[in-house]
């Protein structure tokens, strides 16, 4: 009886879960296991695709140099932000915590960047960078010659730095967030224990709020590790991938060989590739946490 | 429990069905409105007021059993081809000249032919159509006829005692003055994914002006190749003059289109390139200086000044457009309504791809725009034109010649290996079947 009781309860919570499975079978599922298809093909998005084998894969792995500095610009954007907003959302949280009055107000201000749509942040943030209207003048009026010469779009050197500047800016406000709710989770009789036993700030730090938080920590570097892989909006709002191919990231490539140059076979044998290289980052960062835990 | 969970059932199913039976088209019947959908390019409000006043209300007026569904679709290149793909998508719908042959090879596209044999189009320039035949076949009406010129402030000119420039030695003495002068010379954006194709317009200037209308002419149609010192010396000297901070400071890598021509409105820049579409922002923009155009200067000895023509948008209709007659017989009556016409163009309307005496013009209208049709017919008929990169270049090619541009001028590769690249473009392009169009 136990068990026809359990049966019955297994079908019924699949049968309401079936309506969003369909769903995301029908828009996520299909056409990504079809991107395995139509990396096999020339297809140009029109039309009928012709089987060429693998010959996308060849091209992307032995020739496509762009797309090996578009990955390369992946790497360094994982870099950046799994480091940058996170110290400074962290270091932000813990001066908040402690303030009595006006922590809403901060919390508030440090969050508008992030509810700020990524494509009008980015058309603000160009105009900011503007070397005749935006803060170059104003650098410029303050004596500052040399930096305001310096053409943070426009420099293939610092133009990735520039974009991601603003997305770090965009990012933290929402990390800042996170990090308070699990600030204030931990329990203030840890710490009065701590300080009667004669520890300080840096291992108070280190040995009760870092691993307090931990999970927090570990949601926003995995979101923050595969996010990197798939950024596309600041970039191609910004910069387009340019100048020359500076910014360029496995994401806009994909995009450009997709709608522009006619090459969606190419384009998917690209996304395959991103898909897989994001997957095998999630799953050894979950295997990292997983050590770290045990 | 059992009765609640089967009328769940019920209601999920009925939404189901509901959701799938309202997605089927109803059947037509004779003598109802039949509705043409058209999709189009991302374009200004005062653009969209411009169409409805005078092409589709005049047309729905003389045809009340048609109706024009004109949607405007920011990045239309993408959704569009996602809507063919799929076997969707609106009767008819704007590109641009270098997808023509992408579009016709997909067969996703019909011809116009059936309707040039009812002597629809007739009026449509022969090389404009020319520019838009596969295989034989007319596969898009041209629109809009462009011819590109350069901009200059008069103001500027007279208080620094500069003259327009009419050849190479000019052009770069009153460049190398401007930029002493901390003005801007040629003020021209090109960051940002549609702006980056504003290369072509100043490129276009230079192989035109430099290697000239015939030799730009044989490399494409292939009787010459890239090595042919007059096409390497076009882009050379680009390279040169924006090495020089001639182009906007080097700044075209950072800024985007309106963002160069704020400098222009502000009288920081003295010249600003741009084609005969700056109609649109003629009558739009308030401008508070003096200002006029000219002929791109000749950039080598024996080649004459000339203006490059091309053409703007095309229409391409849907192989399986629903109405295919009425979307043909509503842009025919754009090209033969005169009256309407002459109201469009003398409101901010681009002119079609089509003869237009610029003296049918209201004397009300701004005095720039009947110069600028003015200069296009002196240049028309004087046969000083030369051919812009959008029309009279395949798509791969000229998307690479203004994507790939930027690792030369920042020296992070060859102008020998760019310039290798758009052969090989090209000649595959013409393997394809890609024909000059004159």
């Amino acid at each position: 009886m136990a068990v026809k009781g359990k049966k019955r309860r297994f079908s019924k919570s699949h049968f309401y879960v079936l309506p969003a499975f369909l769903l995301h079978a029908c828009f996520v599922t299909v056409p990504g296991l079809s991107m395995i298809y139509f990396s096999l093909t020339n297809w140009t998005g029109l039309g009928q695709a012709g089987f060429i084998g693998l010959d996308n894969f060849r091209r992307m792995i032995f020739t496509d140099a762009i797309f090996h500095r578009a990955l390369g610009n992946n790497l360094i954007w994982v870099l950046m932000m799994s480091t940058v907003p996170i110290v400074i959302s962290l270091l932000l949280a813990l001066l908040i915590v402690k303030l009595r009055r006006l922590q809403m107000f901060y919390k508030s201000a440090l969050f508008i960047p992030y509810v700020i749509a990524s494509v009008v942040a980015s058309a603000v943030w160009v105009q900011m960078y503007n070397k005749y209207f935006g803060f170059p003048r104003l650098l410029n009026t303050m004596g500052l010659t040399g930096l305001a010469a310096v053409n943070w779009l426009g420099d293939p050197k610092l133009a990735i730095y520039s974009v991601a500047m603003v997305r770090m800016w965009s990012q933290w406000g929402f990390f800042i967030v996170l990090f308070l709710a699990a600030l204030q989770q931990i329990d203030p009789c840890i710490y009065e224990s701590a300080d009667i036993e004669g520890v300080n700030a840096f291992q108070r730090f280190i040995h009760i709020t870092v691993p307090m938080i931990r999970p927090t920590l570990s949601t926003i570097w995995m979101l923050t590790i595969i996010g990197s892989f798939l950024t596309f909006d600041y970039i191609f709002a910004m910069t387009s991938g340019g100048p020359g191919n500076a910014t360029e990231v496995a994401a806009t490539w994909i995009y450009k060989h997709a709608f522009q140059k006619y090459e969606v076979g190419y384009a998917m044998a690209m996304s395959l590739c991103v898909c897989l290289i994001a997957g095998g980052a999630y799953f050894l960062f979950h295997l990292v946490d997983r050590e770290v835990d045990a | 429990m059992k009765r609640h969970n089967r009328f769940l059932s019920l209601v999920l199913a009925l939404m189901l069905a509901v959701s799938v039976l309202s997605a089927m088209p109803a059947a037509v019947a004779e003598g109802e409105t039949v509705t043409v959908n058209i999709a189009w390019e991302n374009t200004t409000d005062d653009a969209v007021d411009r169409w409805h006043t005078y092409f589709i209300e005049p047309f729905e007026a003389a045809n009340p059993n048609i109706k024009i569904n004109f949607e405007v679709i920011p990045d239309i290149t993408t959704v569009i081809k996602v809507q063919l793909a799929a076997g969707t998508g609106p009767d008819v719908f704007s590109a641009d000249n270098v997808d023509i042959m992408e579009y016709w090879n997909s067969g996703t596209v019909a011809s116009w032919d059936k309707y040039l044999e009812q002597g629809y189009f007739a009026d449509v320039f022969d090389w404009a159509k020319d520019a838009c035949q596969m295989e034989g076949q007319l596969a898009a009406i041209p629109m809009s006829y462009e011819g590109m010129m350069l901009w200059y402030n008069e103001d500027m000119m007279q208080q620094h005692g500069w003259s327009f420039p009419t050849n190479l030695e000019e052009y770069e003495q009153i460049c190398a003055d401007a930029l002493a002068a901390d003005i801007v010379p040629i003020a021209h954006g090109c960051n940002n994914s549609k702006g980056r194709n504003a290369y072509m317009h100043i490129m276009g200037d230079y192989l035109n002006a430099y290697a000239g209308p015939e030799a730009f002419k044989a490399w494409m149609s292939g009787e010459v190749d890239y090595t042919d010192p007059r096409i390497t010396g076009a882009f050379q000297l680009f390279v040169d003059h924006w090495n020089n901070g001639w182009v906007n400071e080097k700044q075209t890598v950072s800024l985007d289109m309106n963002s160069a021509l704020a400098l222009w409105y502000q009288q920081m820049a003295l010249f600003q390139v741009q084609g005969s579409w700056y109609v649109g922002s003629i009558n739009s923009t308030e401008i508070d200086f003096n200002y006029s155009m000219g002929y791109f200067p000749s950039l080598k000895e024996g080649i004459e000044p000339n203006m490059n023509i091309g053409i703007g948008e095309v229409v391409m209709m849907n192989k399986d457009a629903a109405h295919p007659d009425e979307a043909a017989m509503f842009f025919n009556s754009i090209y033969t309504d005169e009256a309407n016409l002459t109201a469009a163009i003398a409101n901010g309307q681009q002119i079609l791809s089509r003869a237009f005496d610029a003296n049918k013009l209201p004397e009300s209208v701004n005095p720039h725009i009947v110069e600028l049709y003015n200069f296009m017919s002196e240049a028309s008929s004087e046969n000083k034109i030369g051919y812009t990169i959008w029309t009279f270049v395949p798509g791969t090619v000229a998307y690479s010649l203004y994507s790939d541009i930027e690792t030369v001028l920042l020296g992070e590769g060859t102008l020998e290996d760019y310039l290798k690249n758009l052969q090989a473009l090209l000649d595959e392009a013409i393997a394809a079947g890609w024909k000059f169009a004159l």
